[in-house]
């Protein structure tokens, strides 16, 4: 079940659990929230970008050991933005954001995190519908890539995506492993985990035998 | 950086330096002429007080090196009394057990700066941390007899100052209405980030988070509520990040409301 952003002002306000509550910091404007109406709440821009450095890699095949994957530093460009300053996305570019708001979700509430169509109409793509688990704790990343003809200027601070929180019902809290979700106030890369059947399938020893 | 910039552009070194000259002057002629005159055959008293500028060579380093060693306590005690017992914590993280070699002469030496930065955190009423002084080694002194002799003379007389640097800080951030830390709003952050681990909720001042996280830095039970062993491997970076969230969401604060 999404919960209405004003049901989600009076969480912000006063926490249904003291111990375990729903934060978003920067908050936003609560009464605004109240009267929206709306079923989401909008995020900014933060001030940290990280792009893929593309010299530096010719294939990225996670199907490698991991050892010989490139780390996250080899294979990306971290840049800060202060507030007042802009990062200009060109047509095609493909560069992680991350939002303002650092967000804690309770053991009992997760989110969908989409773009804001009014950017989407100009070109800016924003992430495809990232899913924020319960416990979470963190910046958001974003995926921001530019899909249209012209360059465009995006800055700290700028409405970019929207949340949309849900209630998760018959979870037990205490198989939430808040490790797993602690975020960081910079984009990530993250590592793409491979499960054992994938490695499995993906294993061309197999054709050959 | 901070205290030599507001020592450069509040020109204050101008408001010691014949303070230190005369303090050279009178520390060489009253109590250290036997020694300075071995090293300067053939001198006499009265020379001291001559414009010549053979003679005020000799003596001129100890008053070069007391008026930066007066510059260096004067950053310590505002860097003190901006970031309170978080500035000890970072001093001893950086400084402590000492740096390699002989002491810097620009400096006090170690034993002497401990010495004065207990002295100012009970006359400001801060805290000092457990174990602070005995954290720090002693330093090299020099060993050549000329260097010697004039340093411990701007030892002396920086030392004698210690006392006029202290009200200097006081009444510049005074002047200037400086945050003090609010120990209040430091066990407020402290929750945030201990209970919730969440960057601060609302704005708050620079000394204020960089308290609470020293103090959740130094606190081995922080985090045994969620008892994962990869949140305590992580410690720092997630302390460090909480610590910089915070500043970003203050800075916000502080924007969004001038904008007002």
């Amino acid at each position: 079940m999404i919960i209405n952003a004003g049901q989600i002002a009076r969480e912000l306000k006063h926490p249904l659990n003291a111990d375990d509550p729903l934060i978003i910091t920067p908050s936003p404007d609560l009464e605004e929230l109240k009267k929206s109406g709306s079923a989401s709440i909008d995020l900014r821009l933060g001030c940290w970008f990280l792009a893929c450095r593309a010299s530096r890699t010719g294939l990225l095949d996670v199907y490698k050991s991991q050892d010989v994957i490139p780390s996250e530093a080899k294979l990306t460009k971290s840049y800060y933005v202060p507030f007042g300053d802009g990062f200009v996305l060109h047509p095609r570019a493909f560069v992680l954001g991350v939002t303002l708001e650092w967000i804690r979700l309770p053991t009992d509430r997760s989110a969908m995190v989409i773009g804001r169509s009014s950017w989407g109409r100009h070109g800016l793509i924003i992430a495809t519908a990232t899913g924020v688990h319960p416990g979470f704790t963190g910046c958001l990343t974003l995926e921001l890539s530019n899909v249209g003809e012209i360059p465009i200027m995006i800055k700290p601070g700028t409405t970019i995506c929207q949340i949309f929180i849900h209630k998760v019902e018959g979870g037990d809290p205490k198989f939430v492993d808040q490790s797993s979700f602690i975020g960081s106030r910079k984009p990530t890369l993250g590592a793409i985990k491979l499960d054992e059947i994938a490695r499995l399938l993906a294993n061309d020893d197999f054709n050959n035998q | 950086m901070l205290g030599h910039s507001v020592w450069e552009s509040e020109r204050f070194a101008a408001k010691f330096e014949k303070q230190i000259e005369n303090g050279v002057l009178k520390e060489l002629k009253n109590s250290r002429w036997e020694e300075y005159e071995l090293l300067n055959v053939g001198s006499k008293v009265s020379d001291l007080d001559s414009d010549d500028m053979f003679v005020r060579s000799t003596w001129l380093p100890a008053y070069t090196w007391a008026l930066l060693q007066s510059e260096e306590i004067f950053c310590d005690f505002l860097g003190l009394y901006l970031f309170a017992e978080s500035y000890l914590h970072a001093f001893s993280y950086l400084t402590s057990p000492s740096t390699s070699g002989q002491r810097s002469l620009g400096y006090p030496n170690i034993t002497r700066r401990i010495h004065h930065l207990v002295y100012a955190a009970t006359v400001m009423k801060i805290s000092i941390p457990a174990g602070f002084k005995s954290d720090f080694a002693k330093e090299e002194e020099p060993t050549e007899p000329s260097q010697k002799l004039l340093v411990s003379i701007a030892d002396t007389v920086s030392n004698l100052l210690a006392t006029d640097l202290i009200k200097l800080v006081q009444d510049f951030a005074n002047e200037k209405k400086l945050h003090r830390r609010n120990p209040d709003k430091v066990s407020q952050i402290q929750d945030e980030f201990r209970n919730m681990i969440v960057p601060t909720l609302e704005q708050q001042t620079l000394t204020d988070i960089l308290n609470a996280g020293w103090n959740c830095s130094l606190d081995s039970d922080i985090w045994d509520n969620v008892s994962h062993d990869k949140l305590h491997e992580a410690k720092d970076q997630i302390l460090q990040d909480l610590i910089l969230k915070s500043m970003e969401v203050s800075e916000y604060h502080e924007r969004t409301k001038k904008e007002q």
